[in-house]
């Protein structure tokens, strides 16, 4: 009997309860499955995405803030000046992180990021850190610090390299990381702050060093749920190393908190509960019933509250008021652990109670329920092995668009769920699902291509087409343009001009009337000569005189009539340069373009090999996603085999003592029965 | 039964997830994984953009919110050359971005060298939340390259107003 109570103290205060540290992410998932288990509310994993894109988010700005508010805003002034990086922020703001991270990469090989590469490269290292490429993202921050880097980003790439280390457990070296680098609080940009102290606290408890969290705590906003979480797990480290008044006293901030959405609830909740195990282990269960009873029986832990309920009561050696908790229990399914122990407890009271009558038909009834289930789960491990277990899980995950962020991918309630509720909550079992739907996303992706890549072939041949088409008439508009010699011309032109200027020779800025006047004197003149004995003196006096006047005419206006002239020979040059230009661009798009187009068609015929073999290299993942679940679905249902089988051999050694007990009673004349064991050498022999 | 419980506690103790090192390296295999889809993501999206909009035919048209206290976006329409060319309805989420100092792509197109007209018509929720349109136009001298226009959605404090500008360069 004594080993009866041990199962049910070690199981459920050490284990269910167990003092396990939380993280945001994973307190997320046991928030929402086992609510989406009880159907309080549908918006679960949404959350957890959230928690899992918080240190994403912490990245370069301000963009984790779920509200509109200004607060973070960076544009006043507004810091985008490469409009690629505002389009990047735009991605990134709507938590589209892969878009994000695939414009960065863009913007970075076009050299579309002139001014804000550097900005740019520090998000693109923290989102590797979150999108699990640890090696991308060390070696980014690492060349980014080599070079010289902005001291604001420089303390920004510090804060991602520290949580990069914390993430790989190399907590000495985050720790110094932010030591050497990230003198206080007040040096970090104001948008990291609530992630910088929430980090530090982190490492800190990670390091035993829980008495020099108490700076790093208090930058957190007392109202943020992050600062619960961590208040949380620091009281829980507290209490396991033997400092209980100090994790009592955090716990109690948070069960103090007020009732708030169920996120809040349920972390008051847990901190219930943790408060409650904390007064069983140091012996105050008047203490531990007073706080247990405000815990809610239709909360995500309810089941973990009846039984230590039940326990709390059992410590005051009042079982009558344990096993109203304990009857609950046990109307519960058996796949919960909780019902399970109660199943075992519950006759085991009355017994207890002097009842031996409801003690064996509860041993018995207990037997067949542990059967029953012991039975179901070897279904339940043929349906695991066969892949329907998962099938029935997973279902198909819902999606939109490639680039969007994930929807909420939640393992279906099925028949089976609360069997593994527990393994729900692990995080090897969260970050296994997060990134089987992950794969999915990065298939779709590829399959997306593949529908968009035959028109992507048409548009290069369209683009073939019309270079063939194009290509005689450029080049026979080049050859008349070649025929024209324009550039001759107006060199041509130039010297005249300057030979003119040079040699005084006037007559080349002659205007048109001028130029016609002119030629018609040099007419009359060789007509003159020519006819020499019919031209009068005065007549060729004439002549010369009026070639004088025009002379003069000429030299009159000679400056601005050079001028002139000038002003059109500047003009024909930079029409010629630009007429060069296009002349070149034409000759270009006749002749290099079709190589360009040639390798764009070679390109494309290798992305087409590289999607479908990458297509195939993302099942083969995806395959060993699943696999890698069922393993460990598998390993809890092995685990919960051996409770039952151990619980089962409990109940009949339990039966057999009951039924030892009835025939020593029988024969009482013969010999005597031995004393029965009292709840206090019970509860002394399970402490 | 003392046994029974010792035991039970020594399963409890082990670990049921022991996979460790397979775990590892399928991590190690899904980076690398991911690291790949990325890059082949990036070229397919530049040559999808090389064929659609070549460097010298391309305009591509943004737009900023600066600081958006006189003025929330419900949609824009763009029209080039007197057709309309793209209309966009705003998300919470986009205008959220927006306020934050992100910038929008909203339309990329393929144009001839030489002068055209560009107008925005903006809609949405001006001072005191009331009904707000504005029209907008810009006549865009499209040279040789690649063209960046950026429709400018800002504050006037003195005035309480939004004010509505282009900003054009390459």
């Amino acid at each position: 009997m004594t080993a009866v109570f041990y199962v049910v103290k070690a199981t459920s205060v050490l284990r269910v309860l167990g003092f396990v540290l939380l993280t945001p992410s994973l307190f997320g998932t046991l928030y929402s499955l086992l609510r989406s288990a009880r159907c309080v509310k549908p918006c679960a994993f949404r959350m957890l995405v959230v928690a899992v894109t918080l240190s994403a988010a912490s990245v370069s700005s301000s963009a984790w803030s779920k509200s509109a508010s200004t607060e973070h805003r960076i544009d006043r002034p507004h810091v985008v000046e490469d409009p690629i990086y505002g389009e990047i922020l735009f991605e990134y703001y709507q938590k589209r992180y892969f878009a994000a991270m695939t414009n960065i990469l863009i913007g970075l090989e076009t050299g579309g990021l002139p001014t804000q590469r550097e900005r740019a490269r520090v998000l693109l290292g923290a989102l590797y850190a979150t999108y699990g490429m640890p090696r991308e993202a060390e070696a980014l921050f690492n060349e980014l610090l080599q070079g010289a880097v902005d001291p604001d980003l420089a303390t920004r790439v510090w804060i991602h390299l520290s949580n990069l280390y914390y993430q790989q457990q190399r907590y000495q070296k985050a720790l110094d990381t932010l030591n050497a680098h990230v003198a206080n609080g007040k040096d970090v940009p104001k948008d990291l702050r609530q992630n910088y102290y929430a980090l530090r606290t982190r490492i800190l408890m990670k390091l035993g060093r829980y008495e020099d969290t108490g700076a790093a705590l208090d930058g957190l906003k007392d109202a943020s749920t992050l600062s619960g979480y961590l208040r949380y797990n620091l009281a829980v480290s507290r209490i396991n190393i033997g400092q209980g008044e100090e994790g009592e006293a955090l716990l109690w901030q948070l069960v103090n908190l007020e009732p708030g959405d169920e996120e809040v609830n349920s972390l008051k909740d847990k901190s219930i509960l943790a408060l409650g195990v904390y007064y069983l282990r140091s012996n105050n269960p008047r203490q531990a019933q007073h706080v247990l009873g405000s815990a809610r029986l239709d909360g995500p832990f309810s089941e973990t509250g009846l039984l230590l309920h039940a326990r709390a009561w059992l410590a005051t050696q009042e079982p009558l008021k344990a096993i109203g908790s304990l009857e609950q229990l046990s109307r519960r399914s058996m796949q919960y652990e909780e019902a399970q122990e109660a199943a075992i407890a519950l006759p085991f009271l009355y017994a207890q109670l002097g009842d031996f009558g409801k003690a064996q038909s509860g041993y018995r009834n207990s037997i067949r329920a542990y059967t029953d289930h012991y039975r179901y789960l070897s279904a339940l491990e043929e349906k695991i092995r066969s892949g329907a277990w998962f099938a029935e899980l997973a279902q198909e995950p819902s999606w939109s668009t490639a680039m969007d962020p994930l929807p909420a991918f939640e393992p279906k309630r099925v028949e089976s769920f609360a069997t593994f509720q527990h393994l729900f909550t692990k995080n090897v079992f969260h970050t296994r699902w997060l990134d089987y739907h992950e794969q999915w996303r990065q298939i779709r992706l590829l399959e997306q291509w593949q529908q968009r890549l035959p028109a992507m072939d048409e548009l290069l041949a369209a683009h073939i087409s019309k270079h063939r088409e194009q290509t005689p008439e450029a080049l026979a508009l080049l050859g008349k343009t070649d025929l024209a010699q324009l550039p001759e011309r107006i060199v041509n032109m130039t010297r005249r001009y300057t030979d003119a200027v040079t040699h005084e020779n006037n007559t080349e800025f002659a205007t048109v009337d001028q130029a016609r006047l002119l030629a018609g004197l040099e007419k009359a003149q060789d007509n003159a000569q020519r006819w020499r004995d019919k031209v009068s003196p005065e007549q060729q006096e004439k002549l010369n005189f009026y070639e004088r006047v025009l002379q003069w005419d000429i030299a009159e206006n000679i400056v601005p009539l050079q001028w002139q002239r000038k002003r059109e020979l500047l003009r024909l040059g930079r029409l010629s340069e630009q007429s060069a230009d296009l002349y070149r661009r034409v000759e270009w798009a006749a002749k290099g373009d079709l190589n360009r187009i040639t390798l764009l068609g070679r390109q494309l015929a290798g992305m087409h090999n590289e999607v479908v073999a990458l297509e195939a290299r993302g099942y083969d993942l995806l395959s060993r996603q699943q696999h890698d679940i069922e393993r460990l679905a598998l390993d809890q249902v092995e685990f919960t085999r051996t409770r039952l089988r151990a619980f089962t051999a409990e109940c009949w050694a339990a039966l057999a003592d009951l039924q030892h007990r009835a025939l020593r009673e029988k024969y009482k004349g013969v010999d005597a029965p031995p004393p029965v064991e009292s709840l206090d050498e019970h509860l002394e022999s399970t402490d | 039964m003392t046994r029974i419980a010792l035991l039970l506690l020594m399963i409890f103790g082990a670990s049921v997830y022991a996979g460790g090192a397979l775990a590892g390296e399928l991590d190690n295999e899904m980076a690398q994984y991911r690291k790949d889809v990325l890059e082949i993501n990036k070229n397919l999206l530049l040559m999808e953009e090389e064929l659609l909009f070549p460097a010298d035919t391309q305009v591509a048209i943004f737009v900023s919110l600066d600081v958006g206290k006189f003025f929330v976006p419900d949609s824009v329409t763009l029209k080039l050359d007197g057709k309309t060319v793209d209309s966009h309805l705003y998300t919470d989420k986009e205008v959220r971005a927006l306020m934050n100092g992100a910038i929008q792509k909203i339309h990329t197109a393929n144009v001839k060298n030489g002068t055209h007209e560009l107008t925005a018509f903006v809609t949405g929720a001006g001072p005191n939340g009331r009904e707000y349109r504005r029209a907008v136009t810009l006549n865009l001298d499209k040279g040789h390259g690649r063209q960046f226009v950026q429709l400018k959605i800002e504050d006037d404090t003195a005035a309480q107003q939004p004010t509505f500008s282009f900003r054009s360069w390459q």
